[in-house]
């Protein structure tokens, strides 16, 4: 086959459909009709809520380790859910701005790019919000307490942080490959048709290569 | 064009019908998916109606809505919610066995090599599009279109010499 005769066949393909394809008006109104549909609302709606709640969250973190950074145990985490907690409205904030921003009429590489950068980017800062759960079973050690405490406190202690920190690491890998397909992810990280992020990597690393001039 | 009236939206997917269901054909192998695709289609056009600029090619606005709403959809792995039961179907067509059946057969499974970015390529290219305005759709340059549309018919030639 040539590509003359690809488009010969082509050319009788839409000779047929010309004839036999039928429109069903009835379906069609109703599609129309329903004007408010999946969209991205709830998903700003969600990230502008995280944003607000955030702000005082990290003032009220901060203000709190003003009064007690000699305390390392909290000084450590503290600093460090601010430091995630910022990135998470950054990043949020980031998506906010290309969703308002996608429009389907735009090029094809555009708008897919959009689309998968914001894929991307929702997986990432769900897995970069994870890192802080170890953070909540350590945050209230006290240096004296723990130089007092018993075998059996220390036990305890260790046993819950070390659970806490296999979780993180399991929900780290498991939202960015396999599984991210699965209900469970696409439940957390509010989308309805997840991928996995290295798909979804892969896919923009197309687009590149696809927008590429190639002599 | 403001968000259209119902009896010239109604006009308009009549008019681009075919294409409508070609572009699903191209991305959804089964019919289920390839019927909410076009629900999802229509859709977007009618809700995108007020991003059409008058000084812009209608067609253009259209292949754009159309391949993005379909490369979107095959990159999801399941269909979300559908917007009218399947009881009946927008765009049906009354399937006959014939030699030209057999062909758009082998039409289909050969486009259907070709990754979610160059089959849209190639849809437009068979739909008699000149480069500029693939160019346009794609948001690629118009040497990159010749490229690429040089590449797919020497893909053609090969696959269809090892026969």
């Amino acid at each position: 086959m040539k590509a003359d005769e690809l488009e010969d066949i082509w050319q009788a393909y839409d000779a047929k459909l010309a004839q036999s394809l039928e429109l069903n008006i009835k379906v069609l109104e109703k599609i129309e009709g329903q004007k408010v549909r999946r969209s991205f609302i709830a998903l700003i709606r969600f990230k502008l809520f995280a944003i607000i709640l955030g702000i005082p969250w990290n003032a009220f973190l901060l203000f709190l380790l003003y009064y007690a950074w000699r305390e390392p145990f909290f000084a450590i985490s503290a600093i460090l859910l601010v430091i995630i907690n910022t990135y998470a409205m950054i990043e949020y904030a980031r998506q906010i701005r290309v969703i308002r921003g996608i429009d389907v009429s735009n090029a094809i590489s555009i708008t897919q790019q959009q689309l998968t950068w914001l894929h991307i980017s929702v997986i990432r800062s769900f897995r970069i919000i994870f890192l802080q759960l170890p953070l909540w079973t350590i945050f209230y050690i006290k240096v004296p307490l723990l130089m007092q405490a018993g075998w059996s406190y220390w036990i305890i202690q260790s046993l819950i942080t070390l659970l806490f920190i296999f979780i993180t690491i399991w929900l780290y890998r498991n939202i960015s490959v396999k599984n991210a397909g699965s209900k469970w992810v696409k439940a957390l990280i509010w989308e309805d048709g997840g991928k996995s992020f290295d798909k979804a990597t892969k896919f923009m690393q197309e687009i590149e290569e696809f927008k590429k001039d190639i002599l | 064009m403001k968000q259209p009236d119902k009896t010239a939206f109604l006009a308009l997917i009549q008019e681009n019908k075919r294409i409508i269901y070609k572009i699903c054909n191209s991305y959804c192998r089964n019919q289920y998916d390839r019927e909410d695709l076009a629900q999802e289609i229509i859709y977007q056009l009618w809700r995108s109606g007020h991003t059409f600029q008058e000084d812009y090619k209608f067609s253009t606005w259209m292949y754009r809505i159309a391949l993005n709403t379909a490369i979107s959809f095959y990159r999801k792995e399941q269909t979300a919610g559908k917007t009218v039961e399947l009881s009946e179907q927008v765009l049906s067509i009354k399937e006959e066995g014939s030699e030209l059946e057999e062909n758009i057969r082998q039409m289909q499974a050969f486009i259907n090599e070709f990754n979610e970015l160059d089959r849209a390529l190639i849809l437009l290219y068979l739909e008699k599009k000149n480069h500029k305005e693939i160019a346009e759709i794609l948001g690629i340059s118009e040497s990159n279109v010749g490229t690429k549309i040089s590449r797919m018919k020497e893909k053609l030639r090969v696959r269809f010499s090892n026969q």
